[in-house]
């Protein structure tokens, strides 16, 4: 039986993470680029923007005071263009490949495959489906889509931090359906991957409305600056969910607090129900299978 | 070969490169406050918040020296430092509201001017006397910085940063903050600087107000005390009054003759009507110049009232006030005031009065009187045609 932790203890313990490592297969993608001679910047901004992890620190390191850049910035492609240059975007990439594989060996019950899914298919939605919020401040596109990639990065550092408790907690999870993670976290590890998401976005200076996407996409009643933003990953988080479940078990009464009319929201997630096979495969590749 | 060393210090570099940029980001994020002209308070506070932004340091804290104290003057109460458990806390605040100069390792800081690092604080004798009986083994303190604030020399107070573990901080850290606290410093004394300014400012502001409201008030007495008319150039009844008053008061001393004549322009509304008032203005200052012209030097000339003259003759008989009120007369009908392309001719009608013989006692009722009388040879005169002289004395019969 392991001890429970206090929310302090965790709080700490996440603090101190300046990067997570990246998953193997973009590990590997990212080894062989470097590997070139001539390195391009679309290409490795594409590899970054499919890992959650790599992207934050990028992405936050990007946004630090110290570089000064008078705009948020929220793509890896910004992020390497317009301020950090190729050459720190390419050693930090390249110490967090080195930092090791990502502990999930550890912690069999963690199914990366899956978590790519869910970040992939909430990124995905939560871009298409946000051209049709008809409510202010209306999200753009490209934030929309690093909301929806980034929505759980508490729970990687989680997993790579407490394999053993995680461990745990997708256990109860099975035994427990009706439970949420959230729950089970809360009680093993006094916080849940939502407010862990929320300090490691915050201490990588992820933009705000990425850290209040990542911690506040189960509040339904959310009304912060960025409510219609965080309403939609809620969603986008739900249905991804219940895509992995074979469920549609979404509150669509959402999209429609949002403005988007019924007959657009069918018709996009209609669209990504055709793709659910397309997408889980290329999970299940980049996940490393 | 081995790669794994080259592996391990290469990772090291750069978590210290990120940690690097965290701390020039709090430097950066501090030289971009826009906080001057605040208390030391709340710069202090701000300054704080981007430290505790930037870099893993949440539990701050500010003394200022204050009388020879240090007084917790910014960021957390001390048993939030420490870490003091909730049930105790409150009960605890103001136990610690400031330390002695010298006193443990906030003091220390502040009399040395040297950062004092406790790497755990559990065993260090000089955080048990920041502790003020409080048992260490009661908190979740691991390590604790403090270090002096300072400017040219200068000790301003004590930045203080804790953490709950043990060996927490590195020397990255310690060099950092040294950096900070610096900076921190001068911002401090560049912000009483200009506080102290705008207050001296201020101070000078109200002084040069009321010098100018005293400005105010001379030129307002001044003008009161003026004697001449503005217009005409001449003297004004606050000048006449005490002048020919005097020159009264001899001539019934030396029992000498004294006339009185009051002059009126003709018709002058008509002149101000058909040219304007500037026009009427000059016409007046005209008709002041002719008059000028034929009174003697011990003779008071004033301007009465708007078109209204009025002079005292001493050493005069009512024959020689005659004769002078008719040169004056004929002196203005004779005239062509040549104004700005027009040709304008006017006349004046004058009254007299003179002293009698037996008039005697205070010369203001008898100035009164003969200015009455001339009023009314005056009108006399105007009743019955203008451009005339007349004397009271010859026409009080018809009244």
């Amino acid at each position: 039986m392991h001890g429970s932790h206090t929310v302090t203890e965790t709080r700490l313990e996440i603090q101190k993470l300046n990067a997570l490592p990246p998953m193997s297969l973009v590990a590997q993608e990212l080894l062989a680029v470097f590997g070139n001679s001539d390195l391009d910047v679309h290409r490795i901004a594409t590899i970054i923007e499919k890992d959650p992890a790599l992207l934050a620190r990028i992405i936050g390191l990007a946004n630090s005071a110290y570089f000064g850049y008078p705009e948020r910035v929220s793509s890896a492609e910004d992020a390497i263009f317009k301020v950090l240059g190729l050459n720190i975007a390419r050693n930090l990439a390249f110490s967090m490949v080195l930092a090791g594989p990502f502990r999930t060996a550890h912690c069999p019950a963690f199914h990366v495959d899956q978590y790519w899914t869910g970040a992939m298919v909430a990124a995905t939605l939560a871009q298409r489906l946000s051209r049709h919020i008809m409510v202010e401040p209306r999200p753009q596109g490209g934030n929309a889509y690093l909301a929806g990639l980034l929505h759980n990065l508490g729970l990687l550092a989680l997993v790579h931090l407490y394999p053993d408790e995680m461990t745990q907690a997708f256990r109860q999870l099975e035994e427990n359906p009706e439970q949420h993670l959230a729950e089970a976290e809360l009680k093993l590890l006094g916080a849940d991957h939502l407010q862990v998401g929320g300090w490691l976005g915050r201490k990588w200076h992820l933009p705000g409305f990425a850290v209040a996407a990542i911690e506040n996409h189960r509040a339904p009643g959310y009304g912060g600056e960025h409510w219609p933003l965080v309403q939609l990953i809620g969603f986008c988080a739900q249905w991804a969910d219940g895509l992995q479940r074979s469920e549609a078990s979404a509150d669509l009464g959402i999209l429609a607090r949002l403005g988007i009319p019924a007959a657009e929201a069918e018709a996009v997630l209609g669209e990504m129900l055709g793709k659910r096979d397309e997408i889980v495969q290329l999970a299940k590749m980049l996940a490393g299978h | 070969m081995d790669t794994s060393p080259f592996i391990d210090s290469f990772r090291e570099l750069n978590d210290s490169f990120l940690k690097l940029i965290d701390s020039l980001s709090a430097l950066r994020g501090l030289s971009s406050l826009r906080v001057y002209g605040q208390s030391d308070t709340q710069l202090l506070g701000s300054s704080l918040d981007v430290l505790m932004q930037n870099q893993d340091l949440e539990r701050c804290s500010v003394y200022l020296l204050k009388d020879g104290k240090l007084v917790n003057s910014a960021g957390m109460d001390w048993v939030d430092m420490i870490g003091l458990e909730r049930g105790q806390k409150n009960s605890h605040v103001p136990k610690f509201a400031s330390f002695e100069v010298g006193e443990g390792l906030v003091g220390v800081a502040a009399q040395t001017g040297s950062l004092q690092h406790s790497r755990n604080c559990e065993h260090d004798p000089r955080f048990e006397r920041n502790c003020r009986g409080i048992s260490p083994s009661s908190m979740a303190i691991g390590s604790l910085i403090s270090l002096p604030i300072k400017a040219s020399g200068e000790i301003l107070g004590v930045l203080n940063v804790s953490h709950p573990h043990v060996d927490f901080f590195t020397e990255a850290h310690e060099r950092s903050l040294v950096i900070f606290a610096n900076f921190l410093g001068q911002m401090l004394v560049n912000n009483r600087l200009l506080n102290s300014m705008e207050h001296l400012v201020r101070e000078r502001t109200r002084q040069l107000e009321l010098t100018l409201a005293d400005a105010e008030a001379l030129k307002r007495r001044y003008a009161e005390l003026s004697v001449i008319d503005e217009l005409t150039g001449l003297h004004n009844r606050r000048f006449f009054f005490p002048e020919s008053r005097s020159a009264l008061a001899r001539s019934l001393r030396y029992k000498k003759g004294f006339c009185l004549l009051l002059l009126d322009i003709d018709h002058f509304k008509r002149i101000n009507d058909v040219h304007g008032h500037r026009l009427g203005d000059e016409v007046l200052c005209r008709c002041a110049e002719l008059f000028r012209e034929q009174i003697r030097e011990v003779d008071v000339l004033a301007r009465f009232g708007g078109e209204e003259f009025i002079i005292a003759l001493p050493d005069t008989d009512l024959e020689g006030a005659k004769l002078l009120a008719e040169r004056v007369r004929a002196a203005v009908q004779d005239a062509v005031f040549e104004i700005e392309g027009h040709s304008i001719k006017t006349t004046v009608s004058i009254g007299i009065a003179s002293l009698l013989e037996t008039d005697s006692g205070d010369a203001q009722v008898i100035l009164e009187r003969l200015i009455s009388e001339a009023d009314q040879a005056l009108y006399f005169g105007k009743h019955n045609g203008r451009n005339q002289a007349r004397a009271y004395p010859e026409i009080a019969c018809f009244l």
